[in-house]
């Protein structure tokens, strides 16, 4: 398990979750996040990083998808039965992949949008200055339709959108998803940020040398399982990890000192402390041997028409 | 040409009195993703509350009481509707929106019945005390009844507008419509703000109900809800999700009915009774040229 014996703001336990009532997309997920803490989520495409976060958030049903066993608890209260705006009021806030800003509104009434929750016009204009003063460049654009914003200006929206209701949590589902080098570089700067504020963060990416630099803790998630997790310094450094998730196009990491991080994100913060090498593959805590098979799970036929959303539809053979 | 000027007038009049009603109709879709058919009736029933309380409250009350318990069975059709739909759950996917619209209509068949047998073969007065005279300038003649319509709809339309721009509850709808999903992750209820736009669009019926029955129209019959109807092709053509096309298409719509009936001597070669199609040819003519309307963003097909 990882960090120490603080309170757990966040605790997932044996989370499994279903889709269309077929797809088995986890299949017993354990994860806790202490208060203050960055912990990130890694895996490849279809690993089940974005349906962890669904149930989390109480979204899942938008999907076609259900919790059939685990426990879900936000400080200490129970989330399973609870709908996405309720959770929201507990100060759990979901940031969805691909950013999905509200194109036709203003950058503006994105944020109002983001309020909604919050009672009391004077805390509402609170939490928009410090998104503005967090995202300067929102503060420019505010009037703008937030369809004209670049990539990394709505990635911002769509984070400082999440924070309007001044939430304990942010969970980020891919931030860096399509972004430019220099601009991921400036939202993890934007996360460290938020954290220092208080703000505990859950951050789900593929951007495995990004997430792993500014988070404290880190989960693997393969085929919808933890196959790993330790302290992020330690996956960092890993054979294993450096080998899926760090190495260079294709090309298989030589050692176990894995790659510095900053070969992927040379955007990042030039006040990023230098990691340790170190070969702790040891002392992850393993959950299970990796899977045999790899790569991507065969499309399951018949089970994504159903489904409401357009993203990948391929099951996982049983 | 003073024909065409009147023509004009009464067709605007008329118009601004369909955008009240497609107004609502257009929100009620932009918060629920349903095609209201029970509008009709929501309006009818509007009218029927007046006209039975006027002769003991007298106009004003009627008419507040009329336009809040219009605006209250619009909140209880919307509850019904979605009562078998978790409260922060979304309202589902396409195939449940298709079957509550159905339902819609299964509810305006119920209340219309009703309507007609309490309402019988006579004709009702809601006694509008601007009464049925008219005012003339020239030849141009426009009874009071439609005068009042433009300003009244004029000024509840600048209103709604407004709230629609600037209040939480036009950027929650707005996002809502958007995107459920993550207007849902922004803490925004959806069933609180689908619940005030039903009661708006209520609202909005019964005050139009009041200017359909009035003068030149003699008073409350079940038909008026044929005439409500021509509401729906107005927010069809204008674009079932843009007030703005609700807007616009009402005056459309009423302006060519008003034209189609005024020179209905020169159109007699396409049979009696055609200036009842009008609203529907013109909306047809349009979605060939624009399937999604005049400022629509979603084609009806993909509804
Ligand atoms: N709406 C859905 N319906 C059916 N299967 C889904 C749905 N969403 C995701 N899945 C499946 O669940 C698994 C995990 O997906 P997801 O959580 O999106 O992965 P990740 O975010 O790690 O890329 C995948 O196999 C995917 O195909
Ligand atoms: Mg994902």
């Amino acid at each position: 398990m990882v960090a120490g014996s603080q309170p757990k703001l966040l605790d997932v336990g044996a989370l499994e979750v279903v889709y269309a009532g077929v797809v088995q997309a986890l299949r017993g997920v354990t994860m806790s996040v202490g208060a203050g803490q960055v912990v990130a989520v890694l895996g490849s495409n279809g690993a089940g990083k974005s349906t962890l976060l669904r149930a989390v958030s109480g979204t899942l049903g938008m999907h076609g998808g259900k919790v059939t066993a685990g426990a879900l608890r936000f400080d200490g209260a129970e989330l399973a039965g609870r709908g996405a705006a309720d959770i929201v009021r507990l100060g759990l806030v979901h940031v969805p992949e691909g950013r999905r800003i509200f194109g036709r509104l203003t950058v503006e009434e994105n944020l109002r949008a983001g309020g909604m929750s919050v009672r009391g016009r004077a805390a509402r204009s609170r939490a928009r200055d410090r998104v503005y003063e967090l995202f300067p460049r929102l503060a420019e654009r505010r009037d703008a339709r937030a369809v004209l914003l670049s990539g990394g200006e709505q990635q911002m929206l769509a984070i400082g959108r999440g924070l309007m209701s001044a939430p304990r949590m942010l969970l980020l589902d891919e931030p860096s998803l399509g972004l430019a080098p220099q601009v991921i570089g400036k939202i993890a700067a934007a996360i460290k940020e938020i954290n220092a504020q208080g703000v505990s963060v859950v951050l789900v990416e593929q951007n495995a040398a990004m997430a792993l630099a500014i988070s404290e803790a880190a989960y693997v998630l393969e085929l919808g399982r933890t196959s790993l997790s330790g302290p992020s310094a330690e996956l960092a450094a890993s054979d294993e990890v450096a080998r899926r998730y760090l190495a260079v196009a294709g090309e298989p990491a030589p050692g176990a000192d894995g790659l510095p991080a900053d070969d992927h994100a040379p955007g990042e913060p030039a006040d990023e402390a230098p990691r340790e090498p170190a070969s702790p593959a040891r002392t992850l805590s393993r959950w299970q041997p990796p899977p045999a098979r790899r790569g991507l799970p065969r499309p399951r036929a018949g089970v994504g028409a159903a489904a409401g959303s357009g993203g990948a539809h391929a099951g996982e053979p049983q | 040409m003073t024909t065409f000027v009147s023509l004009l007038v009464n067709g605007i009049s008329q118009g601004a009195v369909y955008a009240l009603i497609a107004l609502g109709f257009v929100i009620i879709f932009k918060a629920s993703e349903v095609l209201n058919f029970a509008h009709g009736s929501m309006l009818l029933l509007g009218a029927y509350v007046i006209a039975r309380l006027v002769p003991s409250v007298g106009f004003a009350a009627a008419v507040a009481i009329g336009v809040a318990s219009t605006a209250l069975l619009a909140v209880l059709l919307e509850r019904l509707l979605f009562s078998r739909v978790g409260r922060n759950k979304g309202l589902g996917g396409h195939g449940q929106v298709a079957a509550l619209t159905i339902m819609t209509l299964g509810l305006d068949i119920v209340i219309v019945t009703d309507m007609a047998r309490r309402i019988g073969s006579g004709v009702l007065s809601l006694d509008q005390p601007w009464g049925s005279g008219a005012f003339s300038f020239g030849d141009v003649a426009i009874t009071y009844n439609r005068l009042i319509a433009i300003a009244t709809a004029a000024v509840l339309i600048l209103a709604f507008l407004a709230a629609f721009r600037f209040s939480g509850w036009g950027v929650a709808l707005r996002a809502s419509a958007e995107d459920a999903e993550t207007a849902a992750l922004m803490g925004i209820r959806r069933w609180q703000v689908s619940a005030l736009a039903w009661l708006l669009a209520g609202a909005l019926a019964a005050v139009a109900a009041v200017f359909l029955t009035g003068s030149p129209t003699p008073g409350l019959e079940p038909s008026i809800r044929t005439v409500a109807f021509a509401a729906f092709p107005a927010a069809i053509l204008g674009g079932l999700d843009s007030t703005t096309g609700a807007l616009v298409g009402g005056l459309i719509v009423g302006v060519v009915e008003a034209m189609a009936a005024g020179y209905s001597s020169h159109l007699d070669f396409l049979g009696g009774g055609f200036g009842a199609a009008v609203p529907y040819i013109v909306m047809l003519v349009i979605l060939l040229a624009r399937p999604a309307g005049l400022f629509g963003t979603r084609e009806l097909a993909r509804v």
